[in-house]
């Protein structure tokens, strides 16, 4: 008894994690990995630039997705909500091509690290 | 005898006179719009249009037409008579003054059913266009409630910056000789395209411009209370009808009355009732 409860409790989860993989999801997923791009110490400044550049195509497809998926207004999720009320964290491609810069550039300085910031840090010794 | 039998026709029109409300009671058949829903997004002049249709179906408009026919037929008939009335004298003449008041009761009795037939059909028309009015003001309050969703707005604002960005993304693609790479964008800008030029012809098309109700609730609602509008003022004219009718009624009751008491004083002095219970009335008979 306890079996088929647990059964059907892991149907119902998969049905639902089956909802959750939409195109919000799809977004955060080509997202996550364009910006590990943008950090990843193993590759070189070229390879950087190349591998983001394709991504960002990618990413461009995704975020025009999602900006038109009109299935989302039905019963959004608060995933999704805060998706569109960041715009500019969510949609990368939109808001580095809006201002004219580099996506990562437009990233760092959209969480406060513009190149002022850094140069008014200064490094104590402890 | 005639006088008895215009007495009869006296009593008759009075007790008709006085049974209006119980044949308001009578059945004058029904309608029942017959209209799918998915029609009630088509603006009311066609809605109005498609109405009509359906109350050409129903057994009210049957009936409706029965009484016109019934009513142009004793029309004609009155017409008639009234002029061959000159023509007689006498007795017939009487006979046909009393064919016409027989036939003017007849007629202000079909007329009162064709009246409260077609009040019947206009108050159907009313609800159904109040029905209408009460969705569209549903609708409204239900755009204006998700207008007001705090992930409506953001996700319209969104769209708009997305939409600026479409040329500069074209332009990028192209640039880069990237536009091979980007399937989804490719095909957005294609189906954008088509739709931003079936939309331009939508908006000039005539019969979007002479309406605008297909998009706009606003105006929608004002055409309907147009509509409704106009029911309520045919409906008064129809009120005013219904006097009409109750003066006709009281003029053929004045002449019925007039008719009765032109007969009584036709009738011969010679011929005079005697009371033969009376002695004085009885005298004539001990003189001879």
């Amino acid at each position: 008894m306890r079996n088929k409860i647990m059964l059907t409790l892991m149907m119902i989860m998969s049905m639902l994690s089956g909802v959750e993989a939409g195109t919000v999801e799809n977004l955060e997923r080509v997202r996550a990995k364009t910006i590990t791009m943008m950090f990843d110490k193993n590759i070189n400044e070229s390879q950087r630039a190349e591998k983001i550049e394709k991504l960002k195509i990618k990413l461009l497809d995704m975020e025009k997705i999602v900006l038109n998926d009109s299935d989302l207004a039905k019963n959004p999720s608060n995933k999704t909500i805060k998706a569109f009320e960041t715009f500019n964290f969510t949609f990368l491609v939109h808001s580095a091509l809006e201002k004219d810069k580099p996506i990562s550039i437009n990233w760092l300085e959209d969480l406060g690290f513009t190149s002022d910031n850094l140069k008014r840090t200064q490094a104590y010794r402890k | 005898m005639k006088s008895k039998l215009i007495n009869f026709a006296l009593i008759k029109f009075f007790l008709i006179l006085g049974s209006t409300h119980a044949m308001a009671n009578l059945s004058n058949g029904e309608w029942q719009p017959q209209i799918v829903e998915k029609m009630y997004i088509l603006p009311p002049k066609q809605l109005d249009r498609v109405l009509n249709n359906d109350f050409r179906n129903s057994s009210l408009y049957l009936n409706l037409k029965t009484a016109d026919d019934k009513i142009k037929s004793r029309y004609s008939k009155i017409d008639q008579l009234n002029k061959s009335i000159p023509q007689f004298k006498g007795d017939e003449q009487i006979e046909l003054k009393h064919q016409v008041i027989v036939e003017k009761k007849e007629y202000i009795t079909d007329m009162s059913e064709r009246l409260k037939i077609k009040r019947e059909h206009l108050l159907t028309k009313k609800r159904f266009f109040e029905k209408i009015k009460r969705k569209t003001l549903f609708q409204k309050g239900d755009q204006n409630f998700k207008a007001k969703s705090k992930f409506q707005a953001s996700r319209e604002k969104a769209l708009k910056r997305s939409k600026k960005l479409d040329k500069k993304i074209s332009k990028l693609l192209i640039g880069n000789n990237m536009s091979n790479n980007s399937k989804y964008f490719s095909e957005y800008q294609k189906t954008m395209s088509a739709m931003q030029q079936l939309e331009t012809k939508i908006k000039f098309h005539p019969k979007f411009q002479e309406n605008d109700l297909l998009l706009n609730s606003e105006n929608k609602l004002e055409s309907l209370n147009v509509f409704i509008d106009k029911l309520e003022s045919e409906l008064s004219v129809l009120a005013l009808k219904e006097q009409v009718l109750t003066k006709m009624a009281k003029l053929v009751s004045l002449d019925a009355m007039e008719l009765a008491d032109s007969l009584q004083i036709n009738i011969p002095q010679g011929n005079e009732f005697k009371d033969v219970n009376d002695p004085t009335d009885s005298v004539n008979l001990f003189l001879n």
